[in-house]
């Protein structure tokens, strides 16, 4: 799934205060020259926004360089 | 073309002074019978982008439609150099310099006077009006607890106005940045007017105002409260209570959490929620 072209992720978060997991985010991402947001991800807590970039920048990684 | 960062190109709100450069309060405006009429310029940002000359509708090829757009974001004055790096941003300085004048050009052709071009700065004209500028706006008015909104800002056109995204299907950088931006504006704005319009006993308006920002980001639940309240206040427990169970499907299903205590006890038979 290596690309050269890059992409684009944009993470929208929020705090719900009063909430067990209080940081919710909702990330789009692009691949390659795509321009349209290829998948759009609803999550709460640092560590699944963390998981959803890393796999995100894995996928425009060419795989020559993994 | 280097590139500027999108908060470098907000606009400066004053003339250039360069004797070469036409600064157009000084300009001498005819008078009385000789007074010309200049048609009003609207560009509408939210939803899609449109120009229109007097009301009528005018199509804009995508260069104009770019170049118009980036100074009605933007407000007031911005450098050549800044709009050219923005717009034009994998060529030499030259080349977008070069393009920028042509798109000038062509658009005085074909929306003479839209554009007030300095040497070294342009600008929308005063005539130009931009929804996206007025909608910001009313939205700030909304959220000033010191200055207050006009009560002619609580009313259902208002709702329309904080209601659409900012050129949705633009990907630009420049566009992107104050698109969220306004997102998250009109989402808190929104949720004031339906406040506002709760207090003044206009429950199935301040309903439409929280359904609106409900719209814009299903997962916030400080718009499902807004809504919650309208139903409450106009006495419609039971609305209230299914708004508080979709809400609570909605985050159960999609983030595997529950409402937050806060929104339990709005409702008053908080037993009389089903458990999930």
């Amino acid at each position: 799934m290596g690309n050269d072209s890059g992409g684009v992720l944009l993470i929208r978060a929020w705090i719900e205060q009063g909430s067990a997991e209080p940081l919710r985010a909702r990330i789009q991402a692009t691949i390659g020259l795509s321009q349209a947001p290829a998948s759009s991800h609803a999550l709460a807590g640092v560590d699944d926004v963390l998981e959803v970039v890393r796999a995100w920048l894995q996928q425009i990684l060419p795989a020559s360089l993994v | 073309m280097q590139v500027a960062h999108p908060h470098d190109l907000r606009g400066t709100n004053h003339h250039d002074d360069h004797p070469l450069v036409e600064n157009p309060s000084r300009r001498v405006r005819p008078e009385g019978l000789f007074a010309l009429r200049e048609p009003p310029m609207r560009i509408r940002l939210l939803g899609c982008f449109s120009f229109s000359v007097d009301d009528a509708p005018r199509t804009l090829p995508p260069g104009s439609q770019r170049l118009l757009t980036i100074l009605a974001l933007r407000g007031g004055t911005i450098h050549r150099a800044q709009v050219a790096g923005a717009l034009w941003r994998d060529v030499t300085d030259a080349h977008a310099y070069g393009s920028l004048r042509s798109e000038l050009w062509r658009l005085r052709r074909i929306a003479r006077g839209a554009i007030e071009a300095g040497l070294h700065e342009l600008q929308l004209a005063d005539r130009v009006s931009v929804d996206f500028q007025d909608a910001s706006r009313l939205a700030r008015r909304l959220l000033n607890s010191r200055s207050g909104s006009r009560e002619s800002d609580i009313t259902a056109a208002s709702i329309r106005m904080l209601s659409g995204d900012l050129l949705p299907d633009w990907y630009d950088d420049w566009v992107v940045m104050e698109a969220e931006q306004w997102r998250q504006l009109r989402l808190h704005a929104l949720e004031a007017l339906s406040g506002r319009l709760r207090e003044q006993g206009r429950y199935g308006e301040a309903l439409d105002a929280a359904l609106g920002a409900v719209a814009a980001e299903p997962l916030r639940e400080s718009a499902h409260r807004a809504a919650i309240l309208a139903h409450l206040s106009e006495g419609n427990q039971s609305e209230a209570i299914r708004a508080f169970e979709r809400y609570r499907d909605l985050i159960g299903t999609e983030l595997g959490l529950e409402p937050t205590d806060c929104l339990r006890q709005l409702l008053p038979g908080e037993d009389r929620v089903t458990p999930p």
